[in-house]
């Protein structure tokens, strides 16, 4: 009975946020519901994007009804790559990308034929609601797709990384890059095999990963070191996530971003409930740190101002 | 947690917790389920038809005799006067009578016993034969009392006393029951109740006290009960009572209806036409009990509020509505504060509910194989990528089939859980199949089985707690405790601590302290 009770001590110790404790301290108290509704949205998280001065991926259109399905070709026009999401989707569910067109059939970027029926039917699925988060109808929301910069394509070949950044009130707290892996299937998402790299707010390079919630150091398909890479525009991407704060006004939030190989840094999406396997990832407890933000949270007041404090408070010192 | 929140879980602690203490220390409402005492109802028609003469009609009733008495009793005779006689012999008679000449008459009595399974005897079966009268034998012709001194000397030699002798006399009555026998005299008929009869009287001429009985075996919801008849000897301590094949009984499941050997019912100046019986095990709670025992139904708001005073089929229902909340507040601690994962939030809940159909382990086994072979129908369904809700609707259809599957499949092999399977909520069947594909597809296999098999487990741990009679009976008897469970809900709806399962998650973090500390 005591090792339980000394875990919980040592958890409680390092700072350590739970899921309730996220939810009851911070989502339900920072994050007004109807504010989180809006970026739940893709759609409108564009929007915000735009009244925030932040680059996101170009909408190519939007799907509503089922009769407008047949024209996703108007929208992509000759393009042969393009993405398909649903707008109220979570945790990646229901995105597909689609790199190339062969012989009459789409091809997604893993190298997965689709025939144009699946492809009609996929959209289907996400009108109707399949994978949004409240089984309510939903829209499709079809995007140029992005030139993935080669930052991680040598530690992580194929997918689609991303760089999630922890912003409490306007300040980032935590960060990680998350990397595909092939049990993954291309995407980043960590609940499905992906890999979570803990990030140096201060300098943008990454140290140990997680991966299944363990805590690991190399990539597991590829075998090499995750810690020492430079992500770069760092600052850049500090400040993004700082100014989507006054826009969408929500105290805990998640922002998603990826690096387009010539337009740099875009806004993939923002996130009302992000999760905790960031903390794993860096090996730090979160809570910690917003509590050290909610000390000075009320002084800063400029998104360059949070951008440098949390670049001096949250360097990482004690690593070697 | 705000200020007005502690409040207003503080009150509802208090007021719940302080209703529940008045009831019980108070007014002795009792806390564990009472299992000394069971409830019976039984129920006598008789019909005669007129004869054109004023009529009488006997009918016995059963008599309380310490361990089994009437609490509630109802006579109904089409307009007939009635007096209830208690006769020497400890029974006890309804006779209704009417001056003048009914066509038909219909005669009802309507009975609520108590049983305490506490009294080890019977006051009847203790009383020594002088306290009672001499049971009235059949006037008895000469060739009877031979042959019956016939009997008895084949017998007296190797009987050590009583109890032998009327097992051997039993034994010898029963063993041949053909008009060729020796003791053929001795009956007119070859039915049990002659049998016992016949041994009571030739017991009698040997100088042993002994009586025929009739009554019922109390057995749960005997719509037509039959009645039977043994014989009670008196050893010089207490009365045995030996069925007609001679085996020594024990007579404490069975229903005494009257001791002697005469007729249930006696009509006079009618034509008895029919008599019918019915033995139902009433659902009992010990606050029933108590009031029963105690002869005292408790007056006051606190006691009229209780919900023992409703019919007997709205209790159960209401049952069933006051474990609901229990199985929620279980369901907030398994899942906030344990943190397993399950498939729709009140799922395991309704799943629970089900169980309490099915029991356990057939549920789990039914639950598993709907899931199973839905899921194998849902994903042979994928290819053709339906719309969402004509995809419902087809799952709905294949759920429906397999159900029926299901019980025909258990109707095959013998097994009576027709009604049960049933229960089982087609629609959370439907989504569940839905949601455990949707998981399945989107985060694999892992995942999806996970899920599924928390959501089975907690539906299980629910369906145990819900088993537990104390706690029904503790929340039924005491429905004021619904405040404290929905205190106890709003409490966990603001707990901030970690989960058990988060231990696991974070346990590399875990590990680094421990390393750092070390």
């Amino acid at each position: 009975m005591t090792a339980p009770l000394l875990a919980l001590g040592q958890l409680s110790g390092e700072g350590v946020l739970g899921i309730n404790g996220r939810n009851v301290t911070y989502v339900s108290v920072m994050n007004d519901p109807r504010k989180m509704r809006i970026v739940d949205d893709k759609v409108e998280t564009k929007r915000i994007a735009e009244r925030a001065g932040v680059p996101a991926p170009k909408q190519l259109g939007v799907i509503e009804i089922n009769a407008r399905v047949r024209r996703l070709a108007e929208l992509i026009g000759e393009r042969k790559s393009f993405v398909v999401k649903p707008a109220r989707g979570s945790q990646g569910n229901g995105i597909l990308v689609i790199g190339d067109r062969i012989n009459g059939r789409w091809r997604t970027t893993s190298g997965k034929p689709i025939s144009d029926e699946a492809l009609y039917g996929h959209i289907s699925n996400i009108l109707s609601g399949m994978y949004s988060l409240s089984g309510l109808s939903d829209v499709a929301l079809i995007e140029e797709i992005v030139t993935f910069s080669d930052t991680f394509s040598k530690v992580a070949p194929s997918g689609v990384p991303d760089i999630r950044l922890i912003i409490y009130r306007g300040v980032p707290a935590m960060a990680m890059v998350r990397l595909p892996t092939a049990e993954s299937d291309g995407k980043a998402n960590l609940h499905r095999g992906g890999v979570g790299i803990g990030v140096d707010i201060a300098t943008g390079v990454t140290c140990g990963g997680v991966h299944h919630d363990r805590c690991v150091a190399t990539h597991p398909d590829t075998g090499l070191d995750l810690a020492g890479i430079e992500i770069p525009d760092w600052e850049e991407m500090l400040m993004m996530g700082a100014r989507c704060y006054p826009e969408v006004e929500l105290g805990y939030l998640g922002v998603d971003l990826v690096i387009d190989k010539t337009r740099g840094p875009l806004l993939l999406e923002l996130n009302g409930r992000p999760g905790l396997a960031v903390q794993l990832a860096n090996a730090a407890g979160l809570k910690a740190r917003l509590d050290a933000i909610d000390g000075v949270a009320e002084e800063l007041r400029a998104p360059a101002e949070r951008v440098a404090w949390a670049k001096a408070a949250f360097a990482a010192t004690q690593q070697s | 947690m705000s200020w007005h929140l502690k409040l207003l879980i503080g009150l509802l602690v208090a007021i719940g917790l302080g209703i529940f203490l008045v009831r019980w220390l108070g007014l002795g409402f009792p806390i564990l389920p009472d299992r000394d005492t069971q409830l019976w109802q039984i129920e006598i028609n008789a019909e005669a038809e007129g004869a054109g003469d004023p009529a009488r009609i006997q009918l016995f009733v059963p008599p309380a005799d310490g361990r089994f008495a009437p609490v509630e009793e109802q006579f109904a005779g089409s307009g007939l006067r009635m007096a209830l006689q208690d006769s020497e012999s400890g029974n006890r008679a309804a006779i209704w009578s009417t001056s003048e000449a009914p066509d038909r008459i219909g005669l009802r009595y309507r009975g609520l016993y108590i049983l305490r399974l506490d009294v080890i005897a019977s006051e009847a079966a203790l009383a020594p034969p002088d306290m009672l009268s001499e049971p009235i034998d059949p006037p008895a012709d000469q060739d009877r009392i031979l042959a019956a001194r016939g009997l008895l000397r084949d017998i007296v030699p190797s009987a050590a006393g009583p109890a032998t002798m009327s097992r051997l006399l039993l034994e010898r009555l029963g063993d041949d029951r053909s008009d060729r026998s020796p003791y053929g005299l001795l009956r007119a008929e070859s039915s049990d109740a002659d049998v016992i009869e016949t041994a009571a009287f030739v017991l009698s001429l040997d100088g042993v006290d002994a009586r025929a009985v009739r009554g019922f075996l109390l057995a749960e919801n005997n719509r037509s009960a039959v009645a039977i008849s043994w014989l009670e000897v008196w050893d010089g301590d207490v009365w045995l009572s030996f069925d007609p094949q001679g085996d020594m009984i024990d007579p404490r499941d069975r229903l005494v209806w009257y001791r002697g050997a005469e007729s249930p019912l006696r009509v006079l100046g009618a034509e008895e036409s029919a008599l019918s019986v019915t033995l139902i095990a009433q659902q009992i709670s010990g606050t029933q009990a108590l009031q029963a025992r105690s002869g005292v139904q408790r007056e006051g708001f606190l006691s009229a509020f209780s919900l023992l005073r409703l019919p007997v089929e709205t209790q159960a229902i209401v049952r069933l509505l006051l474990i609901i909340p229990i199985g929620g507040l279980l369901l907030v601690v398994l899942r906030q504060v344990v943190g397993l994962s399950t498939i729709g939030t009140f799922m395991p809940v309704l799943i629970a509910l089900a169980f309490e159909m099915t029991g356990a382990v057939y549920g789990v086994l039914f639950f598993s194989m709907l899931i199973g072979f839905g899921l194998l129908v849902r994903f042979y369904l994928a290819q053709f990528h339906l719309l969402f809700v004509p995809r419902l609707a087809a799952m709905l259809i294949v759920v429906i089939f397999l159900m029926i599957g299901v019980l025909l499949f258990a109707d095959r092999i013998g097994i009576g859980l027709g009604a049960a399977v049933s229960l089982f909520p087609i629609v959370v069947l439907t989504m569940t199949i839905e949601r455990v594909a949707v998981v399945w597809e989107q985060m694999g296999a892992r995942d999806a089985l996970l899920q599924a098999g928390g959501s089975l487990l907690v539906a299980v741990i629910i369906h145990l707690m819900l088993e537990w009679g104390t706690l029904t009976h503790l929340v039924f008897t005491f429905p004021e405790l619904m405040l404290v469970i929905a205190a106890g809900v709003l409490a966990l709806g603001r707990y901030s601590g970690y989960r058990l399962t988060e231990l696991w998650r974070f346990r590399d973090l875990i590990a680094k302290e421990r390393k750092a500390q070390s």
